[in-house]
This record gives structure tokens, C-alpha cells and sequence, in this order.
């Protein structure tokens, strides 16, 4: 498994907002859109989404595309994969550590 | 409550007290860990553990409730993950089986120290 330093902690912050997990779906659904189209069906202003989008595309959930004067935004999940991979072997580091702990308790040390 | 944090919560058989010597006495910690561990618990304290894979890692202990509550903010000085802090809290608790251990492992080392030290 191969983490950036820092990327693991900025999918994480990203996808801490409701505003950017909505985002993300409405992404997954489509080929790509621009921040006007996204932000037609968001309560916040266009200028909010566009912020929440440069997020997104730091923490390399989403890659902006020129065309003409509009910029397409379209999802980039693998980013992802590399959260939930550090969430299960973090877990999984724990399990038997805390197996061990208890092991040692029930023994009486 | 992170979205993102691993949590672990597991009833273990024995108090408190042993529980807390077990997570906060470098060589009992060492023991369930499978490390070399020095570990200062106190606020403020330093920490080192040396794994049996050779992961190297460096703590700070952030926060003590003595018998109740231990974080601490550690980062790996080798492997892929170099550098990468991640905040772990043990909390304590009794219950019908001796205790309750709750372990968090948050990435967001910097929002969760702060968020400790406000508290």
C-alpha cells in the first residue's frame, strides 16, 4: 500500500463535510460538471462550492479539466482506497494487539 | 466522534488499575504491543517504541487521566508511512467484566491535539 504523508490526512478532512460527500456523489453519477452546475442543487453560493472543490482537488479526490471558459470538475477516487486501506490495517494492527492484551490479562500478568 | 478514526472497544478481565499499568508501564504496554517500549506518561512525555517488524515510532503523550484516559501523538521514523502522526486515546472504564478499553487511532493528529488541549 502506497500513502502520501499527507494525502491520507487530506481525503480524510475532506470528506469530513456534508457539503463534499454530497458533492462526491453527485460526481460519481456523472461524467464530470462544472462548479455552477453543482452548486443548482447545493444551499450554498457558487463561490462556496468552488472552495469546496479546490478541497476536493487537494486532497486528489477531484481533477479539474479546462474547456473553453468553464473548468469540469470530474471524481478521481483512488485516494480513496488508500484511506479505507490505512483505516483496515490500522484496525487490523489493533485487533491483535488487543487480542494479545487481553490474552495477557486472562492470565494474570 | 471522527468519522475517520479507527475506533476499538473491547471488555477486558481485570480492573482498572492493572488495565491502566498495562497500557502506561513501558515494559507491560511492550508486552501486548510486541515492542521495545520506553514510554514517559505524563503530559508532555516522550515516548519510543520499536517494533518487531522494525517500524521505528516517536510519541508525545498528550493528555493523562491517571487510571482513566491516555492520548498520545505518534509518527513512524521509518517505513512508507515516515513522518505520518496519528493520534491514538485510550480511555478506561470499569465494567460487569473488569473493564471496558476503548481505543481511537485518529489521522488528523493536529485537529484532535488541539481539540484535547482545549478540553
Amino acid at each position: 500500500m502506497t500513502m502520501g504523508n499527507d494525502r491520507v490526512d487530506a481525503v480524510f478532512a475532506a470528506l469530513a463535510d456534508p457539503t463534499r460527500r454530497r458533492l462526491l456523489g453527485r460526481l460519481s453519477q456523472q461524467q464530470s460538471a462544472t462548479a455552477t452546475e453543482l452548486a443548482a442543487a447545493e444551499p450554498v453560493s457558487r463561490q462556496a462550492i468552488v472552495k469546496h472543490l479546490r478541497s476536493l482537488d487537494e486532497a486528489g479526490l477531484v481533477t479539474p479539466s479546462r474547456s473553453g471558459r468553464e473548468v469540469r470538475y470530474a471524481l478521481t477516487p483512488e485516494p480513496l482506497e488508500d484511506a479505507v486501506g490505512w483505516m483496515a490495517t490500522v484496525g487490523a494492527q489493533w485487533d491483535r494487539r488487543l487480542a494479545r492484551l487481553r490474552g495477557r490479562l486472562e492470565a494474570g500478568h | 466522534m471522527d468519522p475517520d478514526a479507527v475506533t476499538r472497544e473491547v471488555d477486558l478481565p481485570a480492573g482498572p488499575d492493572e488495565v491502566w499499568r498495562s497500557v502506561t508501564e513501558s515494559e507491560d504496554l511492550g508486552d501486548w504491543l510486541e515492542a521495545d517500549v520506553e514510554l514517559d506518561a505524563r503530559p508532555g512525555g516522550a515516548g519510543s517504541f520499536r517494533f518487531a517488524d522494525g517500524e521505528v515510532r516517536r510519541a508525545l503523550v498528550r493528555d493523562v487521566d491517571p487510571g482513566r484516559r491516555l492520548a498520545f501523538t505518534w509518527w513512524p521514523l521509518t517505513g512508507a508511512d515516515v513522518g505520518r502522526a496519528t493520534t491514538v486515546t485510550i480511555t478506561i472504564e470499569p465494567s460487569e467484566a473488569g473493564s471496558r478499553l476503548r481505543l481511537v487511532e485518529s489521522p488528523r493528529a493536529r485537529t484532535r491535539a488541539r481539540a484535547t488541549a482545549v478540553a
